[in-house]
């Protein structure tokens, strides 16, 4: 049916729909909407994603707007989710 | 090149090159005290519009292989909500003294504790940011 070949061609093309989003100036391809923070960290050649903050920024060179640790998801298709930097989490006082 | 800052250890020296290059160029160094440098960062942002950025980070002159401690302010600084930022706050403290001929008085004892290892001099970025996510946290 057309119908039915239209519709696996929509997917096919969603299926090739990526996300490009920069860490600082690297640049980052996701197939997917939702993906781990600790990935993009990851990615980006953090060794530690646990110890460090990902930064969502209002635009390039920006303020942070959000912040995600490594456990939680990042919402690639929301709002303000195209840069991000990296950093380090963690601090006391003395 | 100020006084201050050609007597920097040659990791220092880089990380402020680094800094001003990739961040801030007015970055600058206005004393040495205690192994500490008092670097001032003009473009350190605050939680409210109605502050004046920066602030001096407290470089150790070990840095990268020491850590940073402490932010010193002119003014108080607002908490992202209502209020001043209380965690870790003192007033006019001694750590103040080599920068209040420039204004600093207000010092904020912030440690490095539970922070990644830093590794090298181009480090300095994320310590900015550092500093500036500890002061959004409050």
């Amino acid at each position: 049916m057309s119908t039915t070949v239209d519709q696996n061609q929509a997917n096919k093309d969603t299926s090739r729909e990526l996300y490009v989003i920069f860490v600082g100036d690297i640049e980052e391809k996701w197939r997917e909407a939702n993906v781990s923070a600790e990935n993009i960290l990851l990615e980006a050649g953090v060794s530690e994603p646990e110890k460090f903050i990902l930064e969502a920024l209002d635009h390039k060179g920006g303020k942070p707007v959000a912040e995600f640790t490594s456990k939680d998801l990042v919402d690639l298709a929301a709002k303000d989710r195209k840069f991000f930097r990296v950093t380090p989490g963690g601090g006391g006082r003395s | 090149m100020s006084d201050l800052e050609s007597a920097l250890p040659p990791p220092v020296a880089e990380a402020l090159a680094h800094l001003r290059s990739l961040r801030d160029g007015e970055v600058r160094t206005d004393a040495i005290q205690d192994n500490f440098v008092y670097v001032w960062v003009g473009s350190l942002t605050k939680n409210q519009s109605s502050e004046e950025p920066g602030g001096w980070i407290r470089l150790p002159l070990a840095f990268p292989h020491a850590n940073p401690h402490g932010l010193v302010t002119r003014e108080a600084l607002k908490s992202a909500g209502e209020g001043n930022i209380a965690d870790g706050y003192n007033a006019g403290h001694d750590i103040c003294v080599p920068v209040r001929p420039l204004g600093g008085g207000h010092y904020y004892s912030w440690t490095w504790e539970n922070a990644p290892q830093l590794r090298s001099p181009q480090d300095i970025v994320g310590v900015v940011q550092w500093y500036e996510r500890r002061i959004r946290k409050g």
